[in-house]
């Protein structure tokens, strides 16, 4: 079987087909962007992009992802490192406090943003609704995601 | 407190950096200066980054550490008469909230919040206002929902499905406004923000349901009883 993570394509073993595609990511791939904290779907901290589409990963498996095209927040950075702008914007804004949240709140307003580059601040404000942050009550991160914007409207 | 220790024991640091490097930034300790990740010495052009200050300082096995020390002032509280100043440093907040009561359904839904704090010297403003904004969002949760259930004494708030915290369309469009007021006991002029932030946004949601519903409540979180009162003119004198 075979995965395509970060534009990189990964052949599975057999042996990890049956293991947590979080787990795989972390431990197999050293890809830690993607936290497992609630376990149950709850909290959004698992959230990566599968074929552009955030989804929460903490209860599926690595054979539930043939084929898949997954993006984390390690792939949304330029190769030479430096920062989408959208993750500039988040440190920016200081839409940053304890980190947990993040990459599944980065992930999860880059997909919104790649659909609609022109949101109003309640659309950005639904976008985010299934990710849980404890630190910022979430203002800055809108402002992020807000400041953002321009950079995905293409005309 | 911890934060007036750290700045003393930072000032050492600098003063210790300043000492190892001075020489190879061709000057002498006191012209040393420290601005935006770099160290500079007396020209613009003598600088180098943090990360290779730090290098050059372990390439020379001197140490980059300090020891600071601060001893909070005395205070003039009288446990028996209870007179006296209680403490120190005094941060003073303000916080208000508008809100709807939906008097059918008991559901409140919070709809603007600002915050004023005295923070004594902002140190990183966009920080100081995250603390605020973060301090709402949790006084907010406990104030309207987060509660831990343990009936017979065993847990049955487990996880985040049954432990409800703020998201984001539970919390209003924020405003934090910084009031610079610099502490003359703290070295860095800052008090604090974290705990003040976090105290007064449910008692203003308190205030609030009083002020729509006339019903004091005195336990967090605040559960209002759904009424049912369909009347004739409801859609008509709605509010």
């Amino acid at each position: 079987m075979k995965l395509f993570v970060n534009g990189r394509e990964i052949e599975v073993p057999v042996s990890a087909m049956q293991k947590r595609i979080v787990e795989f990511l972390r431990e197999d791939l050293d890809l830690t962007g993607a936290k497992n904290a609630c376990d149950i779907g709850a909290c959004g901290a698992c959230t990566i992009l599968v074929n552009d589409e955030p989804m929460r990963i903490c209860i599926k498996l690595v054979k539930d992802f043939a084929s898949a095209r997954i993006l984390t927040i390690e792939g949304l950075a330029a190769p030479d490192g430096t920062l989408h702008p959208l993750q500039q914007a988040f440190v920016d804004c200081g839409a940053i406090q304890c980190g947990f949240c993040t990459p599944g709140m980065v992930l999860t307003a880059h997909a919104f943003l790649l659909k609609h580059p022109r949101p109003t601040r309640d659309q950005i404000r639904q976008a985010i609704f299934k990710n849980l942050c404890r630190c910022t009550g979430y203002q800055q991160i809108i402002d992020a995601i807000e400041k953002a914007a321009p950079h995905y409207q293409r005309d | 407190m911890g934060g007036g220790a750290t700045a003393l024991a930072a000032r050492e640091l600098k003063k210790k950096i300043a000492e190892a490097l001075c020489e190879k930034l061709h000057c002498v300790a006191d012209q040393v200066r420290f601005k935006d990740n770099f160290v500079y010495g007396k020209l613009d052009a003598d600088r180098i980054t943090f990360a290779d200050a730090m290098r050059q300082m372990w390439a020379m096995q001197k140490f980059p550490f300090a020891l600071g020390v601060f001893k909070a002032p005395r205070v003039s509280w009288d446990e028996h008469t209870g007179q006296g100043d209680a403490y120190f440093t005094w941060v003073y907040g303000c916080q208000a909230v508008e809100l709807t009561v939906n008097k059918r359904t008991g559901k409140v839904k919070l709809l603007n919040a600002v915050a004023a704090h005295d923070v004594g010297r902002a140190v990183n403003p966009e920080m100081v206002r995250g603390q605020i904004y973060g301090g709402m969002a949790m006084s907010a949760g406990y104030g309207l929902h987060e509660e831990v259930k343990a009936p017979g004494g065993k847990m049955t708030t487990l996880n985040l499905n049954t432990y409800r915290i703020p998201r984001s369309m539970d919390l209003p469009e924020m405003k934090a406004i910084i009031v610079e007021n610099p502490d003359p006991v703290s070295p860095t002029g800052a008090k604090s923000i974290g705990e003040p932030a976090n105290e007064i946004l449910a008692p203003a949601i308190a205030n609030a349901i009083f002020n729509a519903t006339g019903v004091r409540h005195f336990s967090l979180p605040i559960k209002l009883d759904a009424q049912p009162e369909p009347t004739a003119c409801e859609e008509g004198c709605a509010k």
